[in-house]
């Protein structure tokens, strides 16, 4: 309470502070002019009375401010007095102010932005409890690396291990949901009840799935996403018994996931035993996508988990050679494979905001030293005019506290902003991204990092004149001498940047390059116009091969009937949409494999017009025909990679392979190679995909489907002909993902793409903050030597001479930070290797290209005040004193 | 005894001030004449300390001042001592008496 009452005093005089101050003004003035008259009237000369009166007087302001001190107004005031000051100053000085506000502005705002969504990515755990008890448990194979899990084998880890609590399987599986009259695409999930014990949530509406549910004989249930049952079913309550149609069955709603339980964003779980006995799932050597989540017991280890699944790995293998040879289980923690994809991203983006903080501090910094050798003047006069040292101090200290909380200001408005630009632009390739948010520890720690640093060096040669008398200061402040360390630490702030700021173009130069490389890399078929989209022949209705076959046929020829076409392709997978498809193979005459699986390549199923509608070229042999169904001998079509590898020396047409490792035992599981086709890269153009095999659809009647359509030139877009030529095929299977294929192609090197294009605005806003630090330094240098130069030119020194000699030393400074720029970069860039297609981490374009941008743009930093210098008249320098 | 003394004699602008008021209420200009006058220019006052040493008795609430027309016709703050300013004009009075006198017996005393 007496805090409060002393400060409404505190308050109350604020209040009253000018109307005190002008009465004392008033009492001393009055007092002045009668002691004045006083003299007069003893006859003394007014003016001589007065310049007495005011002498004895001594300081006025002084005696101001001893008074105040009595109205114990001195803090607030003191404050508000030096803020005016500082605010003049800084309207005085706009250059200067704008460059300090703007560094700051940047060094704390993208800093803190980045550091915002790095602490989302990569510091941030899984959203289930516990979550370093989870594990994703593979196969793995020297050939084929991770692989999704067999459901038998999956059965016999789950009956033999003892590491963990629980362990479940899942896939993924989108379903058309089908309303009356329309469909669409959902997400969906099929996973045994235990998958969802590993993960540890409890539904919030409704029960999980029990062992009964998961079952090939049980009811059809579903579980549904919060946010799908909010959109869809606007949150009914009531949802819960009702029944949903499904890829056209009928599957009762059982309960709702949380909103928060973050597992790709599902709308719809079913339980996987329902589904457990169809196609191929029964068989141990199919891996089809199915995958494996545990949750280790607590106190176990990963090491003994992985040496227990190791075992029981290679006892299956030894009991079912025939699939599981070679294969291994690979036990992983989940939070690792969760993060891991996205964290090279982030951390090459969190080291580069980095080295964009150190330049901004270094740059305020040397801003700050050049510019408080240059005011030792202004404050030797102030000292010596009666105010004291650490009312000088305090002056300064409030103008750099004031110019760095306005940068600071700035700087929070440019944080949130990039963040939000951040997270609109890693949507998608960064996972949980959107749940970034701008992080105020970090803010915090960014603009303590600058304004100490401003302050620091703003401070120190400020309290070294301080301690010159006042004449010393004077006397000093105009000769051009100044401490060897403040040259110096000018020269390393200027060196640091210049190192920072060519390490950071070094790097986005790696990334431009490898960008353009990306672009100009061939697939191995044209992009150009094509378009493509998903459909699935889901449901009761498309059981039966033949139905498939037929209604596949159907719909190419309803889209090639649409004007505009000129082919249409049907495949799946389709290259460039991610989907792999592994598998063993043995070929004729090659030795039967004893301890591993043999040879392997990716399969990929197509019609016959597919390597037309693509631009595939044929090699040798002929394409797929109308003979070439089911039942009549299986063929295949090899490409390039396939014969070089397979066939080195030999004609491969002809030659007969078979599926598996082994010879087969029935004569009709040959398949006969007819053809040979280009090798085309299958994932993307940055990973070098594996020797490919293609089917035709015709023999293989797949339910995923991929049409690829390629319109004749100069085609008007034909996406709502697509559509409704699909819809009157089958209402119920909505075309997903239509899109250009040239897209996909580009999508595929997203990730590298963003990285040059945030690499590159970082590097760019270096690059400006170094010419800035160095313009500053240098032309300080130049007022310096103001003297010198007059002195120089006044003896008969070249005005050329002169401009050299300025150019040359801030060159000697960019050229010795480009320098150890180099060698950062040349240690620092094998981090980014990982990233780089087609350009070597020590690509000498980019370094060189860095070194010629830099020097230029230290060059420009350097020529102005280099022009100023040689512009100076010795009269005019040698009056300067 | 460095302590109190330079107290007693940081206050002796302010008894000096003080004194001058048991008289008459009176103006910075008047207090300073004044004080010329009873010490017969024996010292000079620095007329800059005035105000601040005025300030401060009135922050302690030994004097009050006003507004009020001078001699001369001139709006004027006036200053007048109050009841507690007497009070601890007497105790500085013996106090420094004291001080004085122990002054003096160091420096007549003939060690």
């Amino acid at each position: 309470m007496r805090h409060f009452y002393k400060w409404r005093t505190q308050l109350k005089n604020l209040l009253r502070f000018n109307k005190q101050h002008d009465e004392l003004a008033a009492e001393i003035e009055l007092h002045i002019e009668m002691s004045v008259a006083d003299l007069v009237s003893n006859g003394m000369d007014p003016r001589e009375a007065r310049k007495l009166v005011l002498r004895e007087f001594g300081n006025v302001e002084s005696l101001k401010e001893e008074c105040q001190d009595s109205w114990g107004m001195r803090l607030i005031d003191a404050l508000i007095r030096h803020l005016r000051l500082a605010s003049r100053q800084m309207l005085k000085n706009k250059g200067y102010t704008a460059t300090i506000l703007i560094t700051l502005a940047l060094g704390i705002g993208i800093n803190t932005a980045i550091y915002s969504v790095a602490n989302t990515v990569l510091f941030k755990t899984l959203p289930f409890p516990e979550p370093d008890q989870l594990v994703k448990i593979d196969e793995y194979s020297d050939q084929l690396g991770g692989q999704s899990v067999s459901y038998p084998n999956f059965k016999d880890w789950r009956d033999r291990q003892t590491s963990f609590t629980s362990i479940g399987l899942f896939r993924g599986q989108g379903y058309n949901l089908v309303e009356s009259d329309r469909s669409f695409r959902i997400v969906g999930l099929q996973s045994t009840y235990d998958c969802l014990q590993v993960l540890g949530v409890t539904p919030i509406l409704g029960r999980s799935f029990t062992k009964e549910d998961d079952h090939p004989t049980a009811e059809r249930t579903v579980i549904l996403g919060e946010r799908f049952w909010r959109n869809q079913f606007g949150a009914k309550r009531s949802i819960i018994g009702e029944l949903i149609n499904l890829n056209g069955l009928h599957h009762k709603v059982i309960g709702i996931w949380p909103y928060d339980f973050d597992f790709g964003d599902v709308d719809a779980w079913t339980p996987f035993g329902l589904v457990s006995q169809d196609g191929l799932l029964p068989n141990r050597g199919s891996r089809i996508g199915t995958r494996v989540l545990a949750r280790l017991k607590p106190g176990m280890s990963i090491e003994r988990a992985r040496n227990e699944m190791e075992r029981i790995a290679s006892d299956l293998a030894s009991e079912y050679p025939g699939s599981n040879a070679g294969h291994t289980a690979r036990v992983r923690y989940l939070d690792d494979i969760y993060f891991g994809s996205s964290s090279s991203t982030v951390f090459t983006l969190l080291g580069a905001s980095i080295f964009l903080l150190l330049i901004a501090c270094s740059n305020v910094a040397s801003m700050q030293l050049v510019r408080s050798f240059g005011r030792r003047h202004e404050f030797g006069l102030r000292v010596s005019l009666g105010a004291n040292r650490r009312q000088v101090i305090g002056q300064f200290l409030v103008e750099n506290l004031a110019l760095g909380l306005t940068g600071g200001l700035i700087g929070i408005a440019l944080a949130y902003g990039v963040t939000e630009w951040l997270k609109s632009i890693l949507e998608g390739s960064v996972l949980r991204i959107s749940e970034a948010e701008l992080d105020f520890a970090t803010l915090a720690y960014a603009l303590a990092a600058t304004l100490l640093s401003s302050l620091l060096f703003a401070i120190a040669p400020l309290r070294q004149s301080l301690r010159l008398s006042p004449t010393d200061a004077l006397n000093e402040g105009s000769r051009s001498s100044e401490t060897p360390r403040g040259k110096r630490w000018k020269s390393t702030f200027v060196i640091v940047q210049f190192a920072l700021a060519s390490t950071l173009l070094i790097g986005a130069g790696l990334m431009i390059r490898t960008t353009v490389n990306l672009y100009q890399s061939n697939p191995g078929f044209s992009t150009e116009q094509k378009l493509v989209f998903h459909w699935s022949l889901d449901g009761a209705n498309y059981d039966k091969g033949v139905k498939r076959l037929q209604t596949t046929e159907q719909a190419r020829k309803s889209l090639k009937n649409i004007p505009g076409v000129r082919e249409v392709g049907v495949a799946f997978p389709l290259p460039l949409t991610g989907t792999g498809w592994g598998q063993y193979l043995y070929v004729e005459g090659h030795p039967i494999p004893t301890n591993s699986r043999g040879r392997s390549a990716e399969y990929i199923s197509i019609n016959e017009t597919y390597f037309n509608a693509m631009g595939i070229r044929l090699l040798s042999g002929r394409l797929f025909n109308e003979f070439d169904t089911y039942g009549k001998p299986r063929v295949a079509i090899v490409d390039t990679k396939f014969v070089e590898i397979n066939f080195p020396d030999s004609d491969p047409i002809g030659k007969r392979i078979a599926e598996g490792s082994n010879p087969p035992s029935d004569p009709n599981g040959w398949i006969q190679i007819v053809g040979v086709v280009e090798h085309v890269e299958h994932h993307s153009a940055a990973r070098e995909s594996r020797e490919q095999v293609y089917r035709p659809l015709n023999q293989y009647p797949v339910r995923d489907l991929v049409f690829v359509i390629d319109p004749q030139e100069n085609a008007i877009p034909i996406g709502n002909e697509i559509r409704e030529v699909m819809s009157q095929i089958d209402h119920t299977l909505p075309v997903r993902g239509l899109n250009r294929l040239e897209s996909l192609f580009v999508g595929n090197f997203a990730r590298e793409r963003l990285i040059m294009k945030l690499l590159g605005s970082l590097a760019a806003l270096a690059l400006i903050l170094a010419a800035v630090g160095l313009y500053g330094v240098v032309s300080y240098m130049v007022r310096q030597q103001t003297r010198e130069f007059g002195i120089r030119i006044a003896i008969g020194a070249d005005r050329k001479s002169i401009r050299n000699l300025v150019l040359s030393s801030g060159a000697k400074l960019a050229g010795l930070g480009l320098t150890i720029g180099i060698l950062v970069s040349l240690g620092l860039s094998r981090y980014l290797s990982g990233m780089l297609y087609g350009v070597s981490v020590f690509d000498m374009a980019s370094f060189a290209a860095a070194a010629v941008l830099l020097g230029l743009i230290g060059l420009i930093a350097c020529w102005l005040p280099a022009r100023r210098a040689t512009r100076i008249s010795p009269t005019q320098a040698l009056r300067a004193d | 005894m460095g302590n109190k003394s330079n107290n007693l004699l940081l206050g002796a602008l302010e008894m000096l001030v003080l004194k001058s008021l048991l008289t008459e209420d009176r103006h910075g200009w008047g207090i300073s004449k004044r004080l010329k006058q009873i010490s017969s220019g024996a010292f000079t006052l620095n007329v800059g300390s005035l105000y601040p040493a005025l300030y401060r008795l009135e922050k302690k609430g030994l004097v009050e001042s006003y507004a009020a027309t001078s001699e001369k016709g001139r709006e004027a703050r006036f200053y007048k001592i109050l009841p507690k300013g007497k009070q601890q004009l007497e105790e500085h009075t013996a106090d420094w008496r004291e001080f004085s006198l122990a002054v003096e017996a160091v420096l007549l005393s003939d060690s």
